[in-house]
């Protein structure tokens, strides 16, 4: 799946959909204590739908977590997540007790710390005889989910509706 | 004899991870110290005596990497037990810091009972122990 030492070359998305995939479930169920599935296009906005009120109510309603990666290609791997599900998952992987405080911080946190754990497991998995390097992650409140691309997957956690997308960056 | 531990991540919620698995175990553990990079890290050692060191690899400021390079040039530290807990468990890496007097080698994510079963291992190891 990689290209050897000397060569770099741009991958196409659809070449990793499914270990990046297999990563984000494995992160979500092993660390985040929660249960993801990917799913249909109807699927994901039935989902969306459904939790429109509780993501309304959250402040900021979503938040967009970025990880650029560089090693024998290099790109972005992009996680957006509600709000609501993001702080609901923060005190189970933090270790928190019932009634520890939790703040934004720690919510934007732990949502960088997803995508880095998807980026980080996917890459040494694809990739385990190369050497790639990890910027911190880059978290931002966005007002609405973006529109998802041709090549973003639709996944649900605990039902709530994430999306998932890697980018690479021309060679 | 209780370890005093250092755990060296820019995340927030890894080091409070890594700190309440820690403080599940069955260990005698005196002191969990924090650093958010390499460079504050440095500042801990030099200020407390540490037994043992958990640290990520890709962090602002100074990297593990860095970090154990210094460690490793500094006889003041030459019995740290030094743990590396990283996304990036690739062997290019592992190689890298093989070479880093690196003991143990934790791939996130981890289950909690890794770090029950890390955190045993370096207790039977350490003579001071």
């Amino acid at each position: 799946m990689c290209s050897q030492p000397s060569r770099r070359k741009t991958p196409q998305p659809s070449e990793h959909a499914e270990a990046i995939k297999k990563a984000l479930v494995d992160v979500a169920q092993e660390s985040f204590f929660s249960y993801a599935e990917f799913c249909t296009p109807e699927r994901f906005h039935e989902a969306l739908e459904s939790v429109r009120d509780a993501v309304d109510a959250a402040s900021p309603r979503w938040l967009a977590a970025h990880v650029e990666f560089d090693g024998a290609f290099a790109g972005r791997v992009t996680v957006v997540v509600p709000y609501s599900l993001a702080a609901d998952m923060t005190p189970a992987v933090a270790g928190l007790m019932p009634g520890d405080p939790i703040d934004d911080v720690l919510v934007r946190d732990a949502t960088g710390e997803f995508a880095n754990m998807i980026c980080g497991t996917w890459l040494t998995r694809a990739c385990v005889r190369r050497r790639f390097d990890l910027a911190p992650p880059a978290v931002l409140a966005v007002p609405a989910m973006p529109a998802a691309g041709r090549d973003d997957e639709l996944v649900l956690i605990n039902d709530w509706p994430v999306t998932l997308a890697v980018a690479f960056d021309a060679a | 004899m209780s370890l005093n531990i250092l755990i060296v991540d820019d995340s927030a919620m890894m080091r409070a991870m890594i700190k309440r698995v820690t403080a599940l175990c069955d260990i005698p553990i005196d002191h969990i110290y924090e650093a958010a990079n390499g460079a504050e890290a440095i500042t801990v050692l030099e200020n407390h005596d540490v037994q043992a060191m958990f640290t990520d690899i890709n962090m602002p400021v100074m990297t593990g990497t860095e970090l154990l390079r210094t460690i490793n040039s500094d006889e003041r530290w030459k019995n740290l037990l030094r743990v590396i807990i990283s996304t990036d468990g690739s062997e290019a890496r592992r190689e890298e810091v093989a070479e880093l007097n690196v003991r143990l080698y934790v791939e996130k994510p981890f289950r909690p009972e890794v770090m029950r079963d890390v955190l045993s291992t370096l207790s039977e190891k350490d003579p001071a122990a």
